[in-house]
Parts: C-alpha cells; sequence; structure tokens
C-alpha cells in the first residue's frame, strides 16, 4: 500500500498525465452538467471515480483479461498461459460462468482481485504452484478467464460488460467461426474502438486452419477491426492446442507487466473516449462576446418598454405641480390642488416613497413592491424589447454546438420570462426622489405668505381706514410716502409681490423639473442597466463561461 | 385450335368478364367440370410422387413407368415420339403450325418444334392405333411407343402448362387450366372439327386463340397475390379473386360462350364439307387440350378421333388433325395395348404420362374406385360409376376407374351425339382426374375404345358442338348431384378461400395502418409492421393459394457454422461458395429441382427479391437477389436456400436472413459445437418456436469424440425451448473433399430425410400446414399488440389535439373572463375615462349646449386634447394586449403539453423543420429561433390580426350606437358628437358587466366609473336598449375572440394533419384478425 501512495504522488510522468485528464474530465463535466447529455456526463462521472478508485489501488498489477465468444478458446488459452490446469474446459456451452484469476508474483493483489469482484475461490497464485524462472517475467500479472459474452446466459454477459470497464489490458479471443460476429463488433469493438492500444486480439483455434485460410483469415479479421475503427488493431494468431502464437501472447504480456502502464494507459483511453464523445458534443468555437452596444440597445428597449418616458414626464410634472403648490400664490395656489399628482395615477408616490425608505434601510434589491399602474408596454415596444434581447440571445449562441447554444437560449429565456414583471418592479422601486423637496421651496412659501400677509396688512389698513370715515370718525390720516399710503403700497406691493414671485418660482421650478426629470431617468436607466445584466446579460454570460471552461477542460482531457 | 385454347384458359379466370353466354349448359358444365377438375387436380399433384406404390395395383407395368418418370420420361418418350412421328407423318407441317399456337398459348416454355413434333409422330399414331385395332399386337408396340410420345407430350405439355400456368397464377390456374382443358375438350369435340378447319386454314386464327389463351391464364395469375401491384393492400383484385374462385362458374361459362363463338366462327369460315376434317378438327382440339394439361382427356378424345381417322384414314390428309389425334390416338393406343394386354408398355407409359401430371391418383384411383383422400377423385368415381351403367360394353378387367372413364366415353358415344360424349369426358374429366379418363380409355378395350371413340368422334363431328350444350349442362349437374365429397371439397376450398379473403383484408389493415408518432412502441410497432407484411407477402398469402407448391427449406444459423457446405453437399454440388472469411453467403440462393422451376421464377414467394440464375456461384452478389439454381439431385417437390447467417457484422445479412426464415416452410437451422449456446441463434429457434415452425436443427462440425454429448446437450436444450420434436442431426468434424464437399455419409441422413420428405407427400403437407398454421396463428396474435400500438397512436393524436384545444379554450375563457370583471378597467384605460369624465367631454358632447365659440377658440389654441381619442386607444391596447397575453399563454401551454410527450416533441419538430424549408435564405441561426419559437408563441401575424379585429370590434360598436341612437331619433347633433362618448361608454361598461364584488381599490374606482357610464347610458338610450347594445357587442367581441384562437388553433392542427392517424385502423385491425383466427 505504500507503493501505492508513491504511484499516486510519484512524480511518473505518465501518471500526471493520466492525473490532469481526469481531473479536466471532471471539471469539463462539471461545467456540463445540465447542458450536455446527461448520458454522456453520468458516463464521464463514471470514469472519474473508477480512475480515482483504480488508481488508488497498486500500480504494479496489471489486470489483463481474456474474454470471447463461447467456444472461442478463453479457457484453453487461460490454461496454456498459465501452464495450470486451471480453467474447465468443455464442449458443452457455455463452459465458464465465474471469471477466474491468476496472480503472478508477491505484490498483494486482495484488493484489486476484491475491487475486479473476483471471489476469493476464484483466485489463484501463480507463484505457489509453479516453479519457473521464466514466470518472472510476468510477476504483477493477473490474468482473468471472462466468461462468454454471447452466449444464452445473460449472467455471463453481465460479467463481461462489468470486467470489460475495469481491466487494463483486453484480450479478445476470437475463433474463424466467430470472429465477425455482431456480437462481439457492435457491442465491444466499436464502442470501444479508440482503446485500441489496451486490447489485443487473439485469434485462437489456427490449427485448424491452412496456413493460406489463416493469412486471409488474420487478414479479414483486420480489416473488420479496422471498419470497426481500431485505428492500429494488435493481432495474434494462438491456437491453444498447438501452442502456435502463445509465446507472441505472452511476450505481449511481459512488455505490458514490466512497463506497468497498462492501468493508465486504460484508463486515460477511458478518458479520451468519454472526452471524444463530450467534445462532440461541447464543440471547439470561440467563446462569443457580448458587445456594449448591444446591451445598450436593449437597456434603450428596455426603457422604452417599461415606459420610462411616462414615469420620467410624470416626475416632471409632479415636480411642477408640487412646486407650484408649495410656491404659488397663496390666494391661487388651491386650483393646482385639484389636479391629481401625475406620479400618483401611476401610483408611483407613496409606494416610491415607502419604497425609498425601505430600500434605504435594506439596501436589498429584492424588496416586495406592488405593481405600478404604467401603461403596459404597446406591442411596438413589446417587439422591440424582443427583437433586442434576440440580439443578444443570438450574439451569445454564434457558433456554438447544439447544447450550448439550447443552454444559452434556455438561460436568457427563462430569466426573460420575468422580464415585465422585473422592469416594473425596477420602476417602482427606483427612487424617484419626489419624497425629497428643494429647500428654496420653503423660503419662497414663507416669502409668499410674508408679502401675502403684508398685502393683508394693506388691505387691512385700508379697509379700517374706509371704516373710520364711515363712522365719521373723521378723515384718518394714511401715512403716506411719496403720495401713495403706505397700506396701498403694502396691498399692491404685496400682492404684485406674491404675484411675481410665484412667476419667478414657477420658472424656477420648470428648470427644477428638468433636474429632476433627469435625475429620475439616470435613476430608472440604472435601475433598468441593472435589471438587463442580471436577466439576459449575466445568465448568457454564465452559460459562456462554463462552455469556455468545459471547452478547455476538454481539449485538456483529450490531450 | 381456338375453341379449345378458347375454353381452355377461360374457365381459369372465372372473375373475369367475358362476352354473353350463348350455352347456359355449357357454362354449369365448365363451371362443375372447372371445379371438379380443380380440385382433382390439385389432390393428384399432391398425391403423384407419392403414391407411385398405388399405380402398380392398376397395372404392374404402368407403375414401373408412371412412378417416378412422370416428369422425366413424358420429355423422353416425347422426343422419341416425335423423332418416329416426324419421319412418317409429313403432312404435318399444317398441324405442327396449328399445334404451336396452341402450345405457345399453353406453355410457352415448351418449344414449338418439340410440341409440333409430338403432334406429328401422334398422327402416326392415329394410323398407328388404327392399325392396331385391326391388328393388335404389332399396332399396340408402336402406338404405344408413339403413344408414349403424344402422351408424354401431353403429360410434359399438361405439365409445362401446369409449371407455367403456376408460376404465373400458381396450381390452381393450373387446374383450372385442366379443367377448362378437358371441357374445352368436350366443347373441342363438339366445335373442334370446326375449329381445326378454321384453323387449319386461317393459321391466323389460331395465332389469336392462342393470344387469348395466353391473356385468359394469366387472369388466374390474378389468384396470385401480387403485392407489387396493390400497394394499398386489398385492392380490387383481391375481391375478384376472392369472389371469383369459390364461383368458377360464373366466368367459365363466358368463356366457354367465347369458345363457343370461336367455333362457330370457324365454322363459318370453314363451311361445309370438312367432315372428314372435322373428324380430325376435334383431335386436334383435343390434341391442344391434351398439349394443355389433360392429357388424358385428350388421349380419351384422341383415341376418338383416332378411331375415327383409323376409320376414315383422314389423319394424313388433314396434318393438324393428325397432330391433334396423334395426342389422341396415342392414349388409345394405349388403351388398345392395355386391351391387347401385349402392350404393357403403352399402358405403363399412358399411366406414366397420365402420372406425369398425377400418375400417382390414377393408381389409386385405378386401385380403389372411390379413394377418401381424393374428394374429387371420389366424385369422379361415383359419376363414372354412374357412367358406367351405359358403357357396360366396356371390358373392364381393370380398376372401376378404368371402367367408369370408359363408362363417360361410352356413355357419351351410346347415349348422345358426340357432343355429348366429348363433354361427358369433359365432366368425367373435371371431377375425376384427366389421367383417370385417359386411363379409362386406356384400360378399355382397345376395341371398344376405338369403337367408342370412333362413334363418339363420329358422333361429335356430325353433331356439332352446338348441340352439346344442352347434354352438357346436363351431365355437370349431375356431377354436382352425385358428388356430396365435391361439396365437401368445394366447402374446404371455400374455407381456404375465406381465410385468404381474410388475410388479405389483414394485410390491408395492416398496410393502411400509419404509425406517424413517436409514442412509446412505435418503433417496435413499425417494425413489426413491416415483419408481419413480409411475411404475408413472402410466405402465408403465396403458399395459401399454392398449398400444392414445393415445400421450400431454408438453410439458417450463424456465420460460419456451415450453412453453404451443408448445402452444397447434400446437393451434391457446388451451388454456394464456402469460406473461410465471415460473413460468406451473402446473397441467398435457392435451389430446386428443374420441373419445380416455375414455381421460383415468378414472385410466388419473396416477391420483394430480384430473380437472377446465374449458375456458377459467387460473381456479383447482390443481397436483394434470389438466385435460382435448379438441380436434379434436389428431391421434387422441395426446394432449399441457402440463407445467409443471422449473427456477422453484416446488418443486411441480418435483416434477410430473418425475412427469408419467415417465409419458409420448414427451416433447417445449422449451429455448431462452438456456437450451439449462442444467443442470438436461440432467439430465432424460440421464434419459430414459438410461432411452431417447423424446424430441423442440425449440428455441424462436432468433434468427434465429444459428438454425443454436445448432441444430447442441443436436443435437452431443444427439448427446453418447446422444440424437442424437431429432428436433430449432427454432423462430424470433419475434411472437406476438393469441391469443399462433406464426405457424402456425413449428410447422408440429412439427404435422405429430405428426400423421405419429399417423397412423403402426407409428410410435406403436414409441415406445410404446420408452419402455415403457426404463422397465422402467430400473425393473429401479434396483430392484437399491434393494434393496440395503432390505437395508442389515434388514442395519442387525440390527446395532443384536446390538450391544445384546452389551451386555447382556456385563452377564450380568460378573455371573456377579463373583460368582463373591470380588469380592464385600469391603468391607462381607468385613467382615460377618469379624464374622459372627469373633464366633462362626455356630457359635453351630450349636452350641446357648450358654446361653439368655446369650442373654436379651444380647438384654435389646440388645448383640447381629443379625449374620445385617448380612450379609444387605451380600449384598443388594452384590449389587445389582453388578447395577445392570452394568445402567448395559450401556445406557451399547449407547447408545453406537447413538450411533454415524445409525439408531441416530434410534432414540434416538425412543425419547425416545416418553416424552415420555406423560410430558405435566412440566416441559420435567426430561422432557428425563429422556428424555435414557432408553435410555442402566437403567430408572427397574430398581433396585426388582433389589432385589426380589436379595431373592427370597436368600429362595430360605433355602428351599432349610432343605429340605435337613430332608431331612438336623438338629436343628430348629440350623434354626431357624443356617439364616440357613447360607444365608449358601452365598451367601459361591458368591461365591467360581470364586475361582481371589486376586490381592490383600482377595481372599485373602475367599477364605480362603469356605474357612471351605465346611467348614463341608461339615460341615454333607455334600458332595453342599452341592454340589447351591450349584448351585441358581447357577441360581436366574443366571436372575434373565437375566431382570432382558432386560427391559433389551426396552427397545431395543421402539424397533426401532417402526421394522419386513421382511428378506425385500430378496429379494422382487430376484425381482420378476428376474421383470419374465425378461418383457421
Amino acid at each position: 500500500m505504500t507503493e501505492t501512495t508513491e504511484t499516486v504522488k510519484g512524480p511518473v510522468r505518465a501518471a500526471t498525465d493520466v492525473l490532469t485528464k481526469i481531473d479536466a474530465l471532471e471539471k469539463a463535466a462539471t461545467a456540463g452538467q445540465g447542458r450536455l447529455d446527461p448520458v454522456v456526463l453520468t458516463e464521464a462521472t463514471q470514469i472519474v471515480d473508477r480512475a480515482g478508485q483504480r488508481l488508488r489501488m497498486s500500480g504494479e498489477l496489471t489486470v489483463v483479461a481474456l474474454a470471447g465468444a463461447t467456444g472461442s478458446g478463453k479457457s484453453s488459452l487461460f490454461n496454456a498461459m498459465t501452464g495450470l490446469d486451471l480453467a474447465a474446459i468443455g464442449t458443452r456451452r457455455p463452459t465458464s460462468s465465474m471469471p477466474l484469476a491468476c496472480v503472478w508474483g508477491e505484490e498483494p493483489a486482495g484488493e484489486v482481485l476484491n475491487w475486479l469482484g473476483i471471489p476469493r475461490r476464484h483466485q489463484v497464485q501463480h507463484r505457489s504452484s509453479l516453479e519457473d524462472a521464466q514466470s518472472e517475467d510476468l510477476d504483477g500479472l493477473i490474468l482473468l478467464d471472462l466468461p462468454d459474452h454471447d452466449s444464452i446466459e445473460v449472467e455471463h454477459r453481465l460479467i463481461v460488460d462489468r470486467l470489460v470497464e475495469l481491466v487494463d489490458l483486453l484480450v479478445w479471443v476470437v475463433d474463424p467461426q466467430k470472429y465477425a460476429d455482431a456480437a462481439l463488433h457492435d457491442r465491444y469493438i466499436k464502442p470501444y474502438a479508440s482503446h485500441s492500444g489496451v486490447m489485443v486480439f487473439a485469434l485462437n483455434h489456427v490449427d485448424k486452419l491452412t496456413p493460406d485460410q489463416q493469412k486471409s483469415c488474420l487478414n479479414d479479421l483486420e480489416r473488420l477491426l479496422k471498419t470497426d475503427g481500431v485505428k492500429a488493431p494488435t493481432v495474434v494468431a494462438t491456437s491453444a492446442v498447438s501452442g502456435d502464437g502463445l509465446d507472441e501472447v505472452r511476450g505481449l504480456l511481459v512488455k505490458r507487466v514490466s512497463n506497468k502502464r497498462s492501468a493508465k494507459e486504460r484508463l486515460a483511453a477511458d478518458v479520451d473516449r468519454v472526452a471524444d464523445r463530450m467534445a462532440s458534443q461541447c464543440g471547439t468555437a470561440k467563446t462569443p462576446e457580448i458587445a456594449d452596444a448591444e446591451v445598450n440597445e436593449l437597456v434603450e428597449a428596455l426603457s422604452d418598454a417599461s415606459g420610462l418616458p411616462v414615469v420620467v414626464d410624470a416626475v416632471r410634472r409632479s415636480y411642477l405641480q408640487r412646486a407650484q403648490a408649495a410656491t404659488g400664490w397663496p390666494l391661487t395656489k388651491w386650483i393646482g390642488r385639484l389636479r391629481p399628482d401625475p406620479l400618483r395615477g401611476l401610483q408611483l408616490d407613496e409606494v416610491s416613497r415607502q419604497q425609498g425608505k425601505a430600500l434605504r434601510k435594506s439596501t436589498a434589491s429584492d424588496v416586495a413592491t406592488a405593481r405600478t399602474l404604467l401603461p403596459a408596454a404597446t406591442p411596438v415596444q413589446r417587439a422591440r424589447m424582443d427583437s433586442a434581447v434576440r440580439t443578444i440571445t443570438d450574439r451569445a449562441a454564434a457558433g456554438l454546438s447544439r447544447p450550448w447554444a439550447d443552454s444559452v437560449r434556455t438561460a436568457i429565456r427563462r430569466r426573460e420570462e420575468s422580464l415585465g414583471d422585473e422592469l416594473d418592479q425596477a420602476v417602482a422601486r427606483t427612487d424617484l426622489g419626489n419624497s425629497t423637496n428643494p429647500g428654496w421651496w420653503s423660503a419662497a412659501k414663507f416669502i409668499q405668505w410674508l408679502l401675502f400677509l403684508v398685502a393683508l396688512g394693506g388691505a387691512a389698513w385700508l379697509l379700517a381706514a374706509l371704516v373710520a370715515r364711515i363712522a365719521g370718525a373723521g378723515e384718518v390720516p394714511l401715512p403716506s410716502a411719496g403720495g401713495i399710503a403706505y397700506a396701498w403700497i403694502m396691498l399692491v406691493g404685496g400682492a404684485a409681490l406674491g404675484l411675481g414671485l410665484a412667476v419667478l418660482c414657477r420658472l424656477v421650478a420648470v428648470s427644477g423639473a428638468a433636474r429632476r426629470a433627469r435625475a429620475a431617468e439616470q435613476a430608472l436607466r440604472s435601475e433598468l442597466e441593472r435589471v438587463a445584466d442580471s436577466h439576459i446579460v449575466a445568465p448568457a454570460r454564465a452559460e459562456l463561461d462554463a462552455y469556455s471552461t468545459c471547452r478547455d477542460t476538454l481539449a485538456i482531457a483529450r490531450g | 385450335m381456338k375453341s379449345a385454347a378458347g375454353e381452355g384458359p377461360e374457365p381459369q379466370v372465372p372473375g373475369r368478364d367475358q362476352p354473353a353466354q350463348e350455352l347456359a349448359s355449357l357454362i354449369a358444365q365448365s363451371e362443375a367440370g372447372a371445379k371438379g377438375k380443380g380440385f382433382w387436380r390439385r389432390r393428384r399433384r399432391k398425391n403423384a410422387t407419392p403414391e407411385p406404390a398405388a399405380t402398380p395395383s392398376v397395372d404392374a407395368e404402368a407403375d414401373a413407368k408412371s412412378a417416378e418418370p412422370s416428369e422425366d420420361k413424358p420429355a423422353e418418350t416425347v422426343k422419341a415420339a416425335a423423332e418416329a412421328p416426324t419421319s412418317t407423318v409429313e403432312t404435318a407441317n399444317d398441324e405442327s403450325a396449328s399445334g404451336k399456337p396452341t402450345e405457345a398459348a399453353e406453355s410457352a416454355d415448351e418449344s414449338a418444334v418439340e410440341t409440333a413434333e409430338p403432334v406429328e409422330s401422334a398422327e402416326p399414331a392415329a394410323e398407328e392405333t388404327e392399325k392396331s385395332v385391326d391388328a393388335a399386337t404389332d399396332a399396340p408396340a408402336d402406338g404405344s411407343a408413339e403413344a408414349d410420345a403424344p402422351e408424354g407430350d401431353a403429360a410434359t405439355a399438361s405439365s409445362d402448362d401446369d409449371d407455367e400456368s403456376s408460376s404465373v397464377a400458381g396450381a390452381e390456374a393450373a387446374e383450372d387450366d385442366v379443367a377448362v382443358a378437358t371441357k374445352s375438350d368436350a366443347d373441342d369435340e363438339a366445335q373442334a372439327p370446326e375449329a381445326a378447319d378454321s384453323e387449319d386454314k386461317a393459321a391466323a386464327d389460331v395465332a389469336e386463340v392462342p393470344e387469348e389463351a395466353d391473356e385468359r391464364p394469366r387472369p388466374t395469375v390474378g389468384v396470385v397475390y401480387e403485392p407489387d401491384e396493390s400497394p394499398d393492400g386489398f385492392p380490387l383484385e383481391y375481391g375478384n379473386i376472392i369472389v371469383g374462385l369459390p364461383k368458377q362458374g360464373d366466368a367459365s361459362p363466358d368463356d366457354i360462350d367465347e369458345a363457343r363463338a370461336y367455333a362457330e366462327e370457324l365454322r363459318a369460315v370453314e363451311s361445309a364439307g370438312v367432315e372428314p376434317v372435322q373428324v380430325e378438327p376435334a383431335e386436334d382440339t383435343v390434341v391442344e387440350d391434351s398439349e394443355t394439361p389433360v392429357a388424358e382427356e385428350t388421349d380419351v378424345v384422341a383415341a376418338e378421333s383416332a378411331v375415327d381417322d383409323a376409320a376414315d384414314e383422314p389423319a394424313e390428309a388433314v396434318a393438324a388433325d393428325k397432330a391433334v389425334s396423334s395426342d389422341e390416338v396415342e392414349p388409345e393406343v394405349d388403351d388398345a395395348a392395355e386391351a391387347v394386354a401385349t402392350t404393357e408398355d403403352v399402358e405403363g407409359e399412358a399411366a406414366e404420362d397420365g402420372a406425369a401430371e398425377v400418375t400417382a391418383p390414377e393408381a389409386e384411383q385405378t386401385a380403389a374406385d372411390v379413394e377418401p383422400e381424393a374428394e374429387p377423385e371420389a366424385a369422379v368415381a361415383e359419376e363414372p360409376t354412374e357412367a358406367e351403367e351405359p358403357t357396360e360394353a366396356e371390358e373392364p378387367t381393370e380398376a372401376d376407374e378404368q371402367a367408369e372413364a370408359e363408362e363417360p366415353t361410352a356413355e357419351v358415344v351410346d347415349d348422345e351425339s358426340g357432343d355429348e360424349a366429348a363433354e361427358a369426358v369433359v365432366d368425367q374429366p373435371d371431377e375425376e382426374p384427366g389421367d383417370e379418363v385417359a386411363e379409362v380409355a386406356d384400360e378399355d378395350s382397345a376395341d371398344e375404345s376405338t369403337e367408342q371413340a370412333s362413334e363418339d368422334s363420329a358422333e361429335g363431328e356430325s353433331a356439332e358442338a352446338e348441340s352439346s350444350a344442352d347434354e352438357v349442362v346436363e351431365e355437370p349437374v349431375e356431377v354436382e348431384l352425385t358428388a356430396e365429397e365435391l361439396a365437401e371439397q368445394l366447402a374446404a376450398e371455400q374455407a381456404a378461400m375465406a381465410l385468404i379473403t381474410a388475410l388479405m383484408k389483414l394485410r390491408g389493415a395492416l398496410a393502411g395502418s400509419r404509425l406517424p408518432l413517436d409514442v412509446v412502441g412505435a418503433d417496435e410497432a413499425r417494425q413489426q409492421q413491416k415483419a408481419m407484411l413480409d411475411q404475408l407477402d413472402d410466405y402465408i398469402l403465396p403458399r395459401l393459394v399454392q398449398l400444392e407448391a414445393p415445400i421450400l427449406a431454408v438453410v439458417g444459423g450463424s456465420t460460419g457454422a456451415g450453412k453453404s457446405t451443408l448445402v452444397n453437399s447434400v446437393i451434391g454440388k457446388v451451388v454456394s461458395e464456402p469460406g473461410v472469411l465471415r460473413p460468406t453467403t451473402r446473397s441467398p440462393v435457392l435451389i430446386h429441382h428443374p420441373a419445380d422451376g416455375d414455381w421460383f421464377i415468378g414472385d410466388r414467394v419473396l416477391p420483394g427479391m430480384a430473380r437472377t440464375s446465374a449458375e456458377s456461384p459467387g460473381g456479383m452478389e447482390d443481397p436483394g437477389q434470389l438466385r435460382l439454381v435448379s438441380s436434379d439431385t434436389v428431391p421434387r417437390g422441395l426446394a432449399v436456400l441457402d440463407a445467409p447467417d443471422i449473427d456477422s457484422v453484416v446488418e443486411a445479412n441480418r435483416d434477410l436472413a430473418t425475412q427469408l426464415l419467415a417465409a419458409a416452410d420448414l427451416w433447417l437451422f445449422v449451429t455448431t459445437a462452438a456456437r450451439y449456446s449462442d444467443a442470438v441463434p436461440w432467439e430465432f429457434l424460440q421464434s419459430a418456436s414459438d410461432r411452431s415452425t417447423a424446424v430441423a436443427v442440425v449440428l455441424d462440425r462436432a468433434p468427434t469424440e465429444t459428438i454425443d454429448d454436445i448432441t444430447g446437450h442441443l436436443a435437452q436444450m431443444l427439448l427446453e425451448r418447446g422444440l424437442g420434436d424437431s429432428p436433430l442431426f449432427s454432423i462430424k468434424e470433419t475434411v472437406v473433399d476438393g469441391n469443399g464437399m462433406l464426405p457424402d455419409e456425413s449428410v447422408a441422413s440429412i439427404r435422405e430425410w429430405l428426400a423421405d420428405l419429399a417423397a412423403d407427400a402426407e409428410g410435406r403437407a403436414a409441415v406445410v400446414r404446420r408452419t402455415l398454421h403457426g404463422a397465422v396463428t402467430s400473425m393473429v396474435k401479434t396483430t392484437p399488440p399491434f393494434a393496440a400500438a395503432v390505437r395508442a397512436q389515434g388514442d395519442t393524436a387525440v390527446e395532443l389535439r384536446s390538450s391544445v384545444e384546452a389551451a386555447y379554450d382556456q385563452a377564450v375563457k380568460g378573455i371573456a373572463t377579463s373583460t368582463q370583471d373591470a380588469t380592464l378597467l385600469r391603468g391607462e384605460v381607468l385613467a382615460r375615462w377618469q379624464e374622459f369624465v372627469g373633464t366633462g367631454e362626455l356630457l359635453k358632447g351630450l349636452q350641446g349646449n357648450s358654446s361653439k365659440l368655446r369650442e373654436k377658440v379651444k380647438k384654435s389654441i389646440g388645448t383640447t386634447p381629443a379625449p374620445t381619442r385617448d380612450l379609444n386607444d387605451a380600449v384598443e391596447s388594452g384590449l389587445l394586449s389582453l388578447l395577445i397575453e392570452q394568445a402567448e399563454a395559450a401556445a406557451e401551454r399547449a407547447e408545453k403539453i406537447w413538450q411533454a410527450t415524445s409525439a408531441g416533441r416530434q410534432l414540434l419538430a416538425a412543425a419547425k423543420t416545416a418553416p424552415d424549408t420555406v423560410a430558405g435564405e435566412a440566416v441559420a441561426t435567426e430561422t432557428e429561433t425563429d422556428t424555435e419559437l414557432a408553435l410555442g408563441a402566437m403567430s408572427p401575424d397574430f398581433a396585426a390580426k388582433a389589432e385589426r379585429a380589436v379595431k373592427e370590434w370597436q368600429a362595430g360598436v360605433l355602428e351599432l350606437v349610432r343605429k340605435v341612437g337613430t332608431e331612438k331619433r336623438l338629436a343628430a347633433r348629440i350623434l354626431d358628437a357624443g356617439v364616440n362618448g357613447l360607444s365608449l361608454s358601452v365598451m367601459v361598461v361591458l368591461f365591467a358587466e360581470n364586475a361582481g364584488i371589486p376586490t381592490g381599490a383600482e377595481a372599485s374606482i373602475g367599477v364605480g366609473s362603469a356605474v357612471v357610464g351605465q346611467k348614463l347610458l341608461t339615460a341615454v338610450f333607455g334600458d332595453a336598449a342599452v341592454q340589447t347594445l351591450m349584448s351585441k357587442s358581447r357577441a360581436d367581441l366574443d366571436g372575434k375572440v373565437h375566431a382570432l384562437m382558432d386560427a391559433e388553433f389551426a396552427r397545431y392542427l395543421a402539424v397533426l394533419d401532417q402526421h394522419p392517424v386513421d382511428p378506425e385502423a385500430a378496429r379494422q385491425l382487430t376484425e381482420a384478425a378476428r376474421a383470419v383466427e374465425d378461418c383457421t
């Protein structure tokens, strides 16, 4: 076990390669989660798990399995290789029903065999029974004799299916009768075509063929394998009866066992295989960029659709109205009160006031807000918004493979559904600034009232003088300045000044309203930008990031 | 010639339209004859090979020849005869010419020359027969030789005809032909003279006749199931066939009529003075007949004619007559031979000739008068017995049949005119095998026969065809009455036809079933549909139509099991190239006996596969081609098909093998010691077991030392899987010889077994019955699951449709609710309404006392916003957005439901691709997104349509208000100024019609404002008028909404309609299956 850890941590180049690949595959699978085909992702995860398990175990051991159809002579070959009469050979089909393992050397193999699921009674220590110097070459070899994969016994097939995934090197034992069976090629060779490095094909029973037949048979087998996608198939002609080709097989095994790389090669092949499949789905296109111009256009469309101009106008009118109410001439300003506040018509006054407070307190953006009474977006506005969203979607999905393009679209569409509400909320929660009144309003109001009082005082003075004259109290001299009585000056001056001030304030208020409207527009816009970002751009970018990760890590995983 | 040809084919085509019937009696006769003969023929066919044993009982000598040589001998004899005759008869040219056409008509295969030769030979035979009659012993020999020839010809001709017809039409057709021929013989005898003359004289006519004959036989071809011509599964042709077959009589009369017409024409042409010729013509016709299928009849007739000829000795004069007569004469010769007993050979030959077609049956018949097996025969036998009475004169040393046969002839001769006799003969042949008749003739002493024949012929000649009709009619009736067995046979036949009808219906239902939707199991159902159709086309229907066709043993099994080697070894000839490379055999090879070739050349079996007859294996191997190899080492009545493997990497092989195995009567399943427990072959065997297909298993390549063990194990496995009764052969692993053949002893058991099977009619029939029954049963069994799949399609379609319907119903309802519960009266609409009401615009418009000056001033200043327009727009946009919202929601709902099912997804995808193709040049990504939303969103032009609809509605309301206002005699000015406001009030009130208790402040405001409007309207129009205004406006709105939503809904329907599902299909399938079940 100490060696095991060494192997894992060791600076062996191949190991790091495999580890890197596995790590990359894991990352890619995570990035592709929910986007790529779940079947492939599951497979990738399984391979990552399996690789972890295998690498945790002894790297000194090489697991080789003899697999093949019933009657192809797996057991005979097994016996010939071990030099023992371990595997039952029979003419009744199917013969072997359980995998049989033979271990060469002293390396503790219990853990590996356990992992492989070989029962203890089917394990044999080669060393213990054979004193053959030659066998030292094979120290570290675990040779498995698998059941058949094509007989009527379904259990056998299940065992083979499981072990084929686990072993480090597969020796496919085929025979002249069965080498073209669909059961072999369609189920085990085509799907594992990338494993050509860890597969060996032994054409058994060649003793039954003439040399010519043997040759053409081998060629045909090679041709079939290449058709299956195996790039450089290793084909050996063997015969357990005559002993042909056994040395060649042994030589191959010795090489594999001695370099101790089979396990990693196998895992690398597994990773390659699943990474290839993932890559074919993922694609390698450059990550698309979302341009600012498109985002701006989106915000424009959103502001249009969200009724921003209406709100801004309402803010302006509201400001004016309130300014007039505050700074108008006291005698006439009540008339303005008769008109409803435009913001209140949109239900933006109270709400926003409350919201403003709440916002300022909590700073949370998701405070529940009541819907505004903003008019719904017109079809034109909606169309513009849709098209802006679509432009961004298309841009974000441009060039991506199908699954990713779909995931980008889905991500955007998922948020787009709530966009209408979100815009409304955004408007509603924006502080339009109408909760605070400018300071000069009160000053103006004070002056207005002052002037009004002066005028009122002048009027009262005149009235008192008039009453006195009527009552016969005589002419009450009105102090005057320059020939004009102060009372008149007070009355007329106060009124005139009040009216003038009202007009002046009106003028000031207009510019103030414009300013306030601009401010409100700014606030609304930035709020809408946030919405656009959180609902359209950010989801798209998240998908694109995932895509980049997946693509890059897959590239690493594929070496 | 014409008459013969014409008549011959006619009966075959029962269902066909034919010219009017001149002689109903003839028709009836022909019908009866056709039926009787048809069945009989079949019988004989089946029995022929196996029954040789029976023949001996009749004539020991005849047996020997008749037994096997049936096929081969005829040809030889024909040749011999041909040679001899040619020398003797020089005049034959004319005859040969005439004979050729007929033959050509009947048997295209045979070379005209050959046929001509026999004909010629026949003439000499006739002469000889005459002589033989005089001097028994010597003549018989010659006669026999010659007779053999003609008979052989006839036999071959008949066989050929049969084959051809079968190949074209099937066994039934052949039978029909025979029947027709026999009938025609009768008629011919009557009419023949004329016909013959005319023929001789006018070769053109003859030529025509043959053509007709060709054409007519084809109709019978129609009986054969021809899937290619009937893509829709259940074409009219079937109906005709089905209807026609049981009622063969209907059509046949017509044919006869035609034939008659021909004969008459011929006569007209010939005119008088052809008396001698008449005899000959009769012969000719007879010959033709004989050439066709009925050798025996022809023989009889020939005998008669020959006798006549002998008497008159005109045979030489009229070559054609001779040719014809020669055939006839031969039979006579046979008869004579028999009678004389010296020419046993002749008899044998005659028997053989007859046997060529149906030797065995004849033998049986002769042996036992009424054999249980051959119902028709029995019937015949009975009939003959009746006939026997008159023909006591016979010298029936032989079997009753002979007596019978003689009797008929005798009867004919005695009782009735020659025509009648001919008819009698015909009837007998019809009911009884022609062979029997022939035999009878043979059996009858030469003298008698000759006498009778002469009499008959004479009579027949004298009394021409016309007179015969009545008699003919009578006879058939008798036959029918007497033949209960025939009735049984008919019933059986009708049962078979009923089964075929039911299966045809099932096939039609199958082919008509469509599975366009991707519901769960649809793929399997589609495969099942194909498999079922294939099996019906490839096997069940052709086999049912031609039960007597050779048995087809398909050699199937794993790749490398040694199928080809086994086939080669069994056949004894390299017909299929074995090899070590897998898979070896890619195109199937069918090996048959040369005489059986016609069964397979046409597309009786495996109609979907092209035929090739390349002799050498290898070469261009097209998996879609079926290579036909004829080899006489294959026992007759059996064909071996070397199929590709079932488990190699070549998928086409696997599919083809599956199809071939489904078309087999018998599986010869080859496996090896290394393979016998493979899963794939056992799947096939299991299916065979389930279908109770006849299977024989060959364990190939078994190591010598363990062969017993493995064989035992395999036998046990077979037993476990319900195949315990299957023969199991094991072949030791040996070295093949230079030709790649296994040693003889290895395959001897298989070869013997096959030969036994081929020779054993019962066994063969049992195999066929078993496999056929199993196939039909499994067809019946698999139909319900398939019907369920079809039903699932229908259900799914309905479900998909109703879900969309529900989605849009909901939208309509939603709109209806929203336009009544004041939800529209908020936001913009409410604001504008308040503005409208609050600013007094409404009242202003109504009061009309607002100063015009002020208006003008206001207008000039431009301060007056147009509140009515604002409100109008607000209502419009409010309604519009409601419509759009609901349409979108409905589309989303519908798409979501569809997305949830695989069939729905498939439809959505189809809808996606459809616009794509239309869109064309649009950028890929754009179209993608566009179409992706196609069904999930409202249609692109919905907004425009909705806007138009809303505007129309508003205009409608306006118009309505104006109309009501006019009725109410409101001041014109009010109408002018206030109608807008009033109509808006109507809308607003309408929107709050069902408001109920307002739930929110805003809603209450809306309702409140609506109340104002209501009051206003009531004040202006009165309560009742307001009510009508409201209801009319509501109805208008609802109608428009419905129309809009229906248009949206239609998009889904259109997609659904692209995948039509027949809701009736499942029921039809079930019914068809039940009907099939009832027939089995």
